[in-house]
């Protein structure tokens, strides 16, 4: 299964260019979008669900044309939004049942099982009959989960999956989506450098409506390594190295900074070799 | 297959609200103390003519038809609006259903619910009627059909009107403001059409075919019939009265029609950042 986005670009009605020209090659396994604020990631992604018109470009998922044939897309897509709601009233079984059905599952044991299935995936099983107003934070986001996951579709996407989880029900979402990925595209937004070098075998950096670059976080790490370098400084000589330097990351620490730059060669000055990571890659890109 | 779901999620959904519940006692309990009470004395018809005579029920229907008129907004306003306001829509509409299954569904599941409260003014009027304190001789033998043809003829086609014009104002702009606005609006026209309008107008024949409640058009046929005739004929299923009906269920269609033409699933991200529980 490939993915093929070409000169996507969204600008809303208020002005603000949201993507600009994005062109991305996706194929199965684990995808992660990286980016700041505001980059254009959830809109990137919304623009791949069927939820908002693109001003232009072409986005392919095997041989449907996302943008156009939107009921088609719709039977294969799953989609975790950055932010949802559910109804107050209702409870979990009965609201997982109905997007089962809306999705497609007509079989009502069938439809039971999946329901079962999910629930327990989630870790929501005991949980089940509580009306979805009760429901804190992270597990209103494990449901929301559970629904981006019914009937088996080859995309899933999810908008920032993991906010709001605890570190135990984190862990256990990064198991359900490893294990996704060995058969299905799975794209991932975040801006936690983290969990794509832990999860992702694709990545892209998207910045102000553009991608900056893709590849695979252990080849860019790679062509990193070498050329960073790092030296603790005082903040006065931040600011100089400011000006001299392409900066990478700056930690303030006990007083002190270390400042992260990257250069393809020695810069003297007191600076030693950092060994590269992908925050490095990451800030490199997007603070350039 | 999708609709039929649609339906039977959207009569769960309301089946879970205390509320409903409660308007169709309120409803019930105001059918049954009109009738109780008895609205032959606010008309002016003569004393032999009985209290549960046909025309008579079909004046209290039309009486009781305006409560339920008003709950309309509140049911049918939010069949789509719900979404939006619990901020679930982009789950919704990332699901494989059409436009159309998604409209069809949810009018359709809001409409049985509204015509199950709105059997609350039959079954209270014939409960008032029942438990009556006048006298026996004051009433025809009693006829639950007659309850029913008032309300096929004026509660039906009304509360579909109008069910229409509130789904459908609600479906496209979204915003709950727009159904309460359009809510009074829309009763304080169809009233005073009804009071002034039509009651003022030189041709009464062409007027009353725009007379929401009926009255005016059965007042007018009813003109010169004496208490003898009020008490043993059936409401006059006429010409007029026909095309009086479906006046008002073609626009509600056409307000269904345009609500599938100017809907869409698509949205903007929204701007606020409080989602919704
Ligand atoms: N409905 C909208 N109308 C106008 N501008 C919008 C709308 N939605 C998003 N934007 C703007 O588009 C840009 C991209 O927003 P988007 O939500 O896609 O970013 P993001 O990468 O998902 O950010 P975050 O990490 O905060 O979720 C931002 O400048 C944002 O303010
Ligand atoms: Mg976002």
């Amino acid at each position: 299964m490939k993915l093929k986005i070409q000169n996507l670009s969204k600008t809303y009605p208020n002005g603000t260019k949201a993507l600009n020209g994005v062109n991305l090659n996706i194929s199965t396994g684990m995808f992660g979008l990286l980016g700041p604020n505001g980059a254009g990631k959830s809109s990137l992604m919304r623009t791949m669900v069927t939820l908002q018109e693109a001003d232009n470009g072409t986005a392919v998922l095997g041989d449907i044309d996302m943008l156009n044939d939107k009921d088609e897309l719709r039977k294969h897509i799953g989609y975790l939004p950055q932010e949802f709601g559910l109804y107050p009233k209702v409870n979990a079984e009965m609201l997982l049942n109905h997007f089962a059905a809306l999705k497609g599952i007509h079989d009502k044991q069938e439809r039971r099982r999946t329901v079962d299935e999910l629930l327990e995936k989630v870790n929501l099983s005991e949980h089940r009959r509580k009306n979805l107003g009760g429901y804190s934070g992270g597990m209103k986001q494990r449901f929301g989960i559970a629904q981006a996951l019914i009937g088996n579709p080859r995309l899933v996407i999810v908008d920032e999956p993991t906010a709001g989880l605890d570190p135990q029900e984190r862990n256990r979402f990064h198991n359900i989506l490893s294990q996704l990925g060995r058969e299905t595209i799975v794209i991932l937004s975040t801006h936690i450098v983290e969990d794509v070098k832990e999860l992702c075998t694709q990545m892209a950096i998207l910045n102000k409506g553009r991608i900056l670059i893709q590849g695979n976080p252990k080849d860019l790490v790679k062509n990193m390594q070498g050329q960073v370098w790092e030296k603790v400084v005082s903040p006065d000589e931040l600011e100089a190295i400011r000006q001299s330097h392409q900066v990478i990351s700056d930690r303030f620490y006990d007083g002190q900074t270390l400042v992260r730059i990257a250069a393809a060669s020695d810069p003297g000055n007191g600076f030693e070799p950092g060994q590269a990571g992908l925050e490095d890659v990451y800030f490199s890109h997007v603070n350039h | 297959m999708k609709t039929i779901e649609i339906i039977r999620f959207e009569l769960l959904y309301r089946s879970k609200k205390p509320v409903n519940y409660i308007y169709f006692i309120i409803l019930f309990v105001i059918a049954l103390l009109f009738s109780k009470l008895g609205v032959k004395g606010i008309t002016d018809v003569s004393v032999q003519v009985k209290e549960n005579a046909p025309l008579i029920i079909h004046q209290l229907t039309a009486l009781l038809n305006l409560p339920l008129l008003l709950l309309t907004s509140a049911i049918m306003g939010v069949a789509v609006i719900r979404d939006y306001d619990c901020h679930i829509e982009q789950l919704m509409f990332t699901n494989p259903i059409t436009k159309k299954q998604y409209l069809t569904g949810r009018f359709i599941g809001s409409f049985i619910t509204m015509l199950l409260l709105s059997l609350a003014i039959p079954l209270g009027a014939i409960a008032g009627e029942l438990l009556s304190s006048k006298p026996a001789a004051e009433f025809l033998p009693f006829s639950a059909g007659n309850y029913f043809v008032s309300y096929l003829i004026i509660v039906l086609p009304n509360t579909f009107f109008l069910s229409a014009l509130y789904f459908a104002g609600g479906a496209i702009s979204k915003k709950a403001v727009v159904i309460y606005t359009q809510g009074i609006v829309l009763l304080i026209f169809v009233s005073i059409m009804d009071e002034g309008v039509i009651e003022t107008a030189k041709n009464l024949e062409v007027a009353t075919l725009f007379d929401f409640y009926t009255l005016q058009l059965f007042n007018l046929q009813t003109k010169y019939w004496s208490a003898g005739e009020i008490n043993s004929q059936l409401v006059p299923i006429t010409g007029a009265l026909v095309i009086n009906r479906l006046i008002y269920i073609g626009l509600g269609t056409l307000a269904l029609v345009l609500t599938f033409w100017r809907f869409k699933t698509t949205t903007q991200a929204h701007s606020a950042k409080k989602a919704n529980r």
